[in-house]
């Protein structure tokens, strides 16, 4: 209690030391920022993060590769994220040699001068009894006035499944539209074009180069009609009880992929960046802290015991630090980390790989603050009120916490302060290298950005490092305010 | 007899210092190999060289001509197998491999590398000694990260002492702005955002920068034409580093300094109205000699086993490139050599410090 | 012997010369700083014992061995414990009853048990209390350490009464303030109540008045001696200053080089020297009758005192005695009674013959 009090003493001083300061202030302001966010990317993350944001499941919506969407100002062309709600479009109704037909006539204007990046149709319905299967037939009308005719025609057998997931970024029936489309070009087609990029030829505006003597496409903004035919065969069903079910449904929809996403863009696997970097936040801090307060502690209790008991045990503490210090850290760490990667197969990988880079950081930093700890105390245990505190028969303990401890707490948080970046900065370090751990933090979106992509997608590769850089300012500013505090000599 | 009695002191003090450091070079090499082995990392890379030669082997044996019958091409792959297996000694513990291995590299016995990763980022033939892999890279790694450190360090020496009669003007503040900002942001990132802009957006550097060993092979060889493409492609790497490095180390020099201005005779010698020039020669640079000593040699030394991370963003065929090669293809025997080095080159610089702390600090004498 | 507060036998204490790595090298014996070389004497029950000597002379080293602040290197000191604490030390421990050897192996709990009978008051006020605490918590500390007082109150009320009795008014005026906020002589009487807080029945109080303004002196002198009058107090004082010893002393232990060299009641070691060295910082007093001042007197002492770490042989004070003769130069007086109760270490006062 006592004790608690007197830190707390010790604290609000370096508080208001801090606050005096330009730097400090900065620094205050950085740090109650990211604490805030990180709280609130630490409630809102959703749980096994890991696995959340590897399974490629929940990303299939997204362009992958895409900048964001304020790239436009920065003269990217960009094609915007397009998503229809098919259950509040009113379809026309027919019936057809025993099927009930939905057909949904829905526009779409494409400004942008580029292509998008794909197309989906996806439904979840709970049809009624006596519906056999569903089929779905997609007709574009381009706004060239060409009409490319069951670019997917597709049967789903309903009884046994409830979803529709139709991925139509390579439709298979695009080639056979393509085709009967454009008669006149046919003979110059390619098909092998076509089915590499259906998009080019869905989106694009389509003619002969004499210089290429192939096909060429051009992005061709203006009106589409994409022409929905959902049809059911059925089995003494009323239509109308169908179109209810279908409004009912969890889903149907017709999403068209854009080319830009989001706040931050998205990775090649379609990831929202914006999220990825979010949730970072809290792991950040984490790290940087875990391996502060580890390296810290290691270096308060070492110092403390070389100073105060002095011996053999301060002796192998020096050399011990003497030795360590002449290791080169980085090297060694690297070596670890592929030796690791290359040989272990757990599950767990991700956490033993990033337990390892920790440990070996913690191994190789409590060195500086122990020899600072050590003369510390050691001047401390010299004082004559140590020596009048033993005289009442104080005990070892007593003087460690009550007469030395309160007056190393500034030391203590410079060197918390100094050491939260580091373990940050050397994971992305080793991420940038190209050791790739797995789990979601920014270095891992860094290292999968030099992996599977290129230094031009900006979106990608710089984010993650300029918020390291950012956490990392919040303490350098901080260290620096608080060196006029440990440092009596640099006030001014 | 005095002069007799200090010199073995400070001999007894180095010879201290000395045995110290060659304890962490020791372990230095021998926690290299220790993690080399008992992770098993050398394993699964041996083991996975002599499947290779296995599957070759086999694959060689059932498409000859006179095929032999297939009881007799496994006994024969069997024995191919045994045979490797005893060739890279892996019927024995790591430890028995290991150890060789590290007291040969103490020796300066290097031997050879077997990974093509490695000799490929010094441009030699696969299989060639690692002492001709190292003394390639070695040079790439001072045109450009000791070059730079250089140019910061230059930079450093000749702004400090210009600001620590300012401390507090627009200028002070601006440079520990600076210097705060660049300590915060790490080399690799701004090497990212330089790369960026100076060779995708704006086309005025390579994009490329392997290139530069014809360069810099024919520059070594006497061909100063050749300056002209090395200066090419090292421009922006150092730029990069000089950008960031600077603002730290004018920060810490200025640092330094002001420690000693802040003193009683710096503050006595300007009361005397001495002049500032003679103050700051006289009076402040000696005494924060020996500090910025440290740090310029220890700074100059770090840079020789390159900056692992800088360089690879750069592809930069350096030491750190060579390093990183050698990690990941697992050639044991480059490893331990660079581990080696670069432990040595710290160990000197800091032994060198220690002799030259006696010259320098008249109050370290014994 | 039951008047006997406490009896030192042949206190040393030597402190090791680090060696440098060629002298281990080369075989040399470790040397050794023999502060404290063999000193014995008794503290009799409400007495003021005082040793005093030159700066160096392993006086305040003595008084920290006595309140067990450093470990003995070799001697007994037998100490009577007071009826308090005597119940918390087990009986295998007591000899003659009521007798614990201060100086051997002592499990903690007696440790602290005799801390609370035996104090130290430190010579510098400035040093001994602890900045970054306030007045009251560095009373509070020995409370705490002792469990004396179950509530933050009843403490309260024991630092208030503490405060009180060295003069401190008000006490709740001062609890909260921090040693710099006070003078000199305020600070040293909060060091005296935090000796006399726990109690205790002997303080060893080294020089406790020499940083202190000329003016105050007098006052914490009295102070002290009205609070040994008030309790049962024995006090080891420790002083370079015959001019304070005279005040206050009942009985004087002169010490040269870890040696003492002359015991005896203070109006005969003062006023009827015997021992060269007495005498020579005898007549370095300051004279208090103006009518004499102008006289130079003629200080018989020459040169400095030597290092500990390199003791003259024979008689320590050899070198520097005017009265020096061959066998001071090979052989160390012995401890001689000139008078009752007034003793000597002096060959010039050794009636038996040397050995030729």
């Amino acid at each position: 209690m006592s004790l608690l009090s007197k830190m707390y003493e010790s604290w609000s001083w370096i508080r208001k030391e801090i606050l005096s300061q330009v730097s400090g202030k900065v620094a205050f302001v950085l740090l109650i920022a990211l604490i805030v966010v990180s709280v609130y990317a630490a409630i809102l993350m959703p749980p096994d993060y890991a696995k959340y944001w590897d399974v490629g499941s929940k990303w299939v919506d997204n362009p992958y590769n895409a900048p964001p969407e304020w790239a436009s100002y920065l003269g990217y062309v960009c094609v915007p994220q397009t998503f229809y709600d098919l259950r509040t479009v009113k379809p026309g109704v027919s019936e057809v040699s025993g099927r009930v037909v939905f057909t949904y006539n829905i526009t779409y204007d494409l400004s942008a001068r580029d292509y998008p990046q794909g197309l989906r149709i996806r439904a979840n319905i709970v049809v009624p009894q006596g519906v056999r299967n569903a089929r779905i037939r997609v007709d574009i009308i381009k706004p060239d006035g060409a009409r490319l005719p069951a670019i997917i025609d597709t049967y789903v057998d309903l009884t046994n499944t409830s979803l529709i997931d139709l991925n139509l970024d390579k439709p298979e029936g695009i080639v056979t539209a393509v085709m009967s489309a454009y008669r006149d070009l046919v003979k110059f087609l390619s098909v092998e074009e076509i089915s590499i990029f259906p998009m080019k030829y869905i989106f694009g505006n389509l003619s002969y180069s004499e210089t290429l003597k192939k096909v060429e496409t051009t992005p061709l903004p203006g009106r589409y009609m994409f022409v929905i035919d959902f049809s059911f065969r059925v089995f003494n069903v009323q239509p109308q009880e169908i179109l209810r079910a279908v409004e009912k449904s969890k889903e149907f929809s017709l999403l068209i992929k854009g080319t830009c996403y989001g706040l931050m863009g998205t990775d090649y696997k379609g990831r929202d960046l914006a999220e990825g970097l979010f949730y970072g936040f809290p792991i950040a801090l984490a790290i940087g802290l875990l391996v502060a307060l580890a390296s810290t502690a290691i270096g308060v209790v070492a110092g403390l015991v070389s100073g105060y008991y002095g011996g053999f045990i301060d002796e192998l503490i020096q050399r011990t630090v003497d030795v360590m210090g002449s290791i080169p850290l980085l090297p060694i760490l690297i070596l670890i980390a592929q030796s690791i990667a290359k040989t272990y197969t757990g599950e767990d990988k991700p956490i033993v790989m990033l337990t390892a880079i920790f440990a070996v950081l913690i191994a190789f930093s409590w060195g500086g603050l122990a020899i600072i700890i050590r003369s510390m105390t050691l001047s401390i245990k010299s004082e004559l009120y140590v020596e009048a505190a033993k005289a009442v028969g104080a005990s070892n303990l007593r003087i460690i916490s009550k007469h030395i401890l309160p007056q190393i707490v500034p030391y203590i948080a410079a060197s918390l302060v100094y050491s939260t970046p580091n373990a940050i900065l050397t994971e992305a370090g080793l991420s940038v290298l190209g050791i790739r751990h797995g789990y979601p933090t920014w270095g891992n979106i860094l290292s999968e950005a030099r992996q599977n992509g290129t230094i031009s997608q900006w979106w990608w590769i710089l984010p993650p490092g300029f918020l390291i850089a950012i956490v990392s300012l919040t303490f350098v500013l901080l260290g620096l305010a608080l060196e006029k505090v440990v440092e009596p000599k640099l006030r001014r | 007899m005095f002069v007799w009695v200090c010199l073995v002191g400070v001999a007894t003090v180095l010879a201290r210092r000395a045995v110290f450091l060659a304890l962490a070079l020791l372990i230095a090499v021998f926690l290299t190999g220790f993690i080399l082995g008992a992770t098993g990392y050398i394993d699964t890379i041996i083991n996975s060289i002599i499947n290779e030669e296995v599957r070759a082997y086999r694959q060689a044996l059932t498409s000859s001509p006179q095929k032999p019958p297939a009881e007799e091409i496994e006994k024969l792959v069997a024995q191919r197998r045994q045979e490797l297996i005893a060739y890279w000694g892996m019927d024995k513990p790591w430890q028995a491999r290991i150890i060789p291995m590290v007291i040969n590299t103490f020796i300066l016995n290097l031997g050879r590398s077997p990974s093509p990763e490695v000799t490929n980022v010094a441009g030699l033939q696969p299989n060639s000694l690692v002492s001709d892999v190292i003394a390639a890279c070695l040079p790439r790694t001072i045109f450009m990260i000791t070059l730079a450190e250089a140019i910061t360090i230059l930079i450093a020496l000749a702004v400090g002492p210009f600001i620590v009669y300012r401390i507090g003007s627009f200028i002070d503040r601006f440079i520990v702005a600076y210097a705060a900002l660049m300590n915060a942001f790490p080399i690799w990132w701004v090497a990212l955002v330089m790369l960026l802009v100076f060779s995708y957006d704006l086309g005025v550097a390579p994009k490329q920068f392997r290139p530069v060993v014809t360069y810099i092979n024919a520059l070594l060889l006497g061909d100063l034409n050749a300056l002209i493409g090395v200066l090419n492609y090292v421009w922006l790497p150092i730029v990069t580093i000089v950008i960031v490095l600077s603002g730290p180390w004018i920060y810490g020099v200025r640092a330094m300094l002001i420690r000693i201005v802040k003193e009683d005779f710096v503050t006595a010698a300007i009361a005397r109205g001495l002049p500032e020039k003679q103050i700051l020669r006289r009076y402040i640079i000696r005494p924060a000699a020996s500090p910025i000593v440290t740090n310029v040699l220890l700074g100059l030394a770090g840079t020789l086993g390159g900056y692992i991370i800088t360089e690879s963003v750069f592809d930069w065929p350096g030491m750190g490139t060579l390093y990183y090669a050698a990690v990941t293809s697992g050639d044991a025997q480059t490893i331990l050599a660079l581990t080696y080095i670069f432990t040595l080159v710290y160990v000197i610089a800091r032994f060198i410090l220690e002799v030259l702390y006696i010259i320098l600090d008249p109050r370290v004498r014994l | 012997m039951s008047n006997v507060k406490l009896e030192v036998n042949d206190l040393r204490k030597y402190f090791p010369i680090r060696r440098g790595l060629t002298e281990v090298l080369s075989g040399k014996p470790p040397r050794y700083v023999r502060a404290v070389d063999g000193i014995s004497f008794e503290v009799i029950d409400g007495e003021i014992f005082c040793l005093v000597g030159e700066s160096g002379c392993g006086k305040t080293t003595a008084g920290r061995l006595i309140a067990r602040l450093i470990e003995a290197t070799g001697g007994k000191a037998m100490y009577r414990v007071s009826k308090n604490v005597k119940e918390m030390i087990p009986e295998g421990l007591l000899v003659n009853g009521d007798y614990v050897n201060l100086l051997g192996k002592l499990p903690g709990s007696v440790d602290k048990a005799l801390r609370l009978d035996i104090q130290i008051i430190f010579q510098d006020p400035y040093g001994s209390l602890n900045p970054r605490m306030t007045i009251g918590s560095i009373l509070e500390e020995p409370l705490i350490i002792h469990s004396i007082g179950s509530t933050k109150e009843e403490r309260q009320e024991i630092i208030y009464r503490a405060l009180s009795e060295v003069k401190l008014n008000p006490p709740e005026e001062f609890v909260e303030r921090y040693p710099h906020m006070i003078s000199g002589g305020q600070r040293q009487r909060v060091a005296i109540a935090r000796a006399m807080i726990l109690n205790p029945s002997l303080v060893v109080a080294d020089e406790p008045v020499s940083m202190l303004d000329v003016s105050i002196r007098a006052e914490i002198l009295q102070l002290m001696l009205d609070l040994k009058a008030l309790r049962n107090l024995s006090y080891i004082f420790i002083t370079h200053d015959l001019a304070v010893a005279n005040y206050i002393c009942g009985r004087i232990a002169v010490m040269y080089l870890g040696k003492i060299v002359e015991l005896g009641p203070s109006d005969k070691v003062i006023n009827n020297p015997k021992h060269p060295y007495t005498i020579a910082l005898v007549s370095a007093v300051p004279e208090p009758d103006p009518s004499n001042r102008t006289k130079i007197r003629e200080v018989p002492i020459k040169g400095e005192i030597p290092s500990a770490a390199a003791i003259p042989s024979g008689c320590r004070l050899h070198p520097r005695c005017p009265y020096a003769m061959d066998i001071c130069k090979v052989k160390e007086p012995p401890m001689i009674e000139v008078e009752p109760g007034h003793q000597v270490a002096c060959w010039l006062h050794t009636k038996e013959s040397a050995p030729s």
